[in-house]
This record gives structure tokens, sequence and C-alpha cells, in this order.
């Protein structure tokens, strides 16, 4: 949606959102929606269009007050060192863990069973992680604000 | 399709045939930062942005799809719309919308 005037494939997309399309039209488009990707982008920004106005309300005195707090240099500076000393804090005790079990008296066996659990777990979340990031702009619904 | 009414009937409008229950839920989360952040503010009170704007996206999506499926069935209105909500898992929202879907006459 950079040029002044929409391609066709732009002007299908506002179609197809709109509910314009004839059935026909409207299953060969969701036909090209499945493997091209760029489409399906447009569809997707015209989506979120259409539920920013469809939810805008007019903003609240706390809203500008809650912005007006978030941009002190104070308030981002708390902010930043909380959630860094969490985060390198996370990382250590997960090191205690696995330092524990590599050192714990335990049988090989039952190391391997703790260890794979944790890495088949670990491994399954850097799935679901990286799915919803790679899928994260086909969500307009993460700009509905309340 | 803009003619979602909460009411039984339309002002102004004749239905003509009813084509079933229509429905659509969804359930969302926010990420752990987000549920972090939202514990603080259980803490000190106030309003917990992070779980007003949780509801407020699973709504819109089960309206939507209730809505998706109305269309799917031919019909040019919903009416008798209802929400509610449960919790499946703590931090998630689940919303249901439901609705009769309707054919309006002339």
């Amino acid at each position: 949606m950079t040029s002044a005037h929409p391609s066709r494939d732009e002007l299908l997309s506002m179609a197809y959102v709109d509910d314009q399309l004839d059935p026909q039209a409207r299953n060969e488009f969701e036909k090209r929606l499945s493997h091209e990707q760029d489409l399906a982008a447009e569809v997707t920004a015209l989506r979120r269009l259409e539920m920013i106005s469809r939810t805008a309300a007019p903003p609240e005195a706390i809203d500008f007050a809650w912005k007006r707090i978030a941009e002190r240099p104070t308030q981002k500076g708390i902010i930043g060192i909380g959630w860094v000393a969490t985060i390198v804090g996370c990382i250590g005790i997960a090191a205690i863990i696995i330092q524990l079990i590599a050192h714990a008296h335990l049988p090989l066996w039952e190391r391997a069973s703790v260890g794979l659990c944790i890495g088949g777990l670990t491994l399954i979340f850097i799935s679901i992680a990286r799915r919803r990031w790679r899928s994260r702009h086909s969500d307009p619904y993460t700009s509905v604000k309340r | 399709m803009n003619n979602v009414y909460t009411t039984d009937s339309i002002p102004g409008k004749t239905i003509t045939e009813g084509l079933g229950i229509v429905r659509g839920s969804s359930v969302r989360a926010r990420h752990f930062g987000r549920d972090i952040g939202a514990f603080f503010k259980k803490i000190v009170g106030g309003e917990v942005e992070e779980y007003t704007k949780l509801l407020a996206e699973a709504r819109e999506q089960a309206l939507d799809r209730m809505v998706a499926e109305a269309k799917a069935k031919g019909a040019d209105a919903i009416v008798g719309v209802r929400f509610c909500g449960t919790e499946i898992q703590s931090g998630a929202a689940e919303m249901l919308a439901y609705g009769t879907a309707v054919k309006l006459g002339d």
C-alpha cells in the first residue's frame, strides 16, 4: 500500500476483507492466500486497520499519565535494570540446576533421563516460540487496545 | 457484516428465516513478561491493562469467527448475540460469542 493507485491485488484484498467477492472469486483468492506471503500480509494489514477502526476508543486521562511516567528516564532505567537482573539471574539458576544434575550421584541412565526431559521440553518451547514469532505479523488482533 | 445485534429482533427489519446458532470462540494469552507485569499490578491495584487488552483481543477474535460462520451460512444478520468468558488456564482468556443467524426480508 505504498503507491497512490492501489494495485489489482490490493483492490482484491480490500474486496476480500469487505466480503465483496463472489464465492468463486473468493475461493480463488483464498487458494492464492495459502501460498502467497505478500498477499497474506496485505490482507492482515487490512484486517488490522479494520480492527483498529472498530475498536477505537477515545484515549483516557490515565493513558496520558502512564505514557508520561513510562517515558521518564528513571522509570525506563528501573524497568531495564529489573529485566536485565531477572534474565541474568534466571540464566544463573539454569546453570546451577544443570551443574547439580551433572554432578549428582545418580546412575548415568537417571542423569540421561533428566537431561533428555529438560532438553526435550526446551526444544518444544523453542518450536512453539519460533512459530509464534514467525506468525505474529498474521495476527491482526494484537492491535486491539481495550 | 454490520448487522450484529444483542436484541432478538431488529427494529424496522423482518426476520424471514432462522439459520441456526452461530458461534466463535477464542483462547488467548499474553507472553510471560506481560504476566509478570500483571502479577505486580495485582499487588499494587488499579487496572491491569495487560489483561484488559488480552480480553479485548479474545473478544474481537471470537466475534469475527462468529460473523464468519454466519456469512458462510448466507445470513444477513445475527440476533441475540451473547458473550461469555471462562478461564481454562491462569493468565489466558477464553471468550465465546454466540447468536442466531437470520435472513432478513426486503
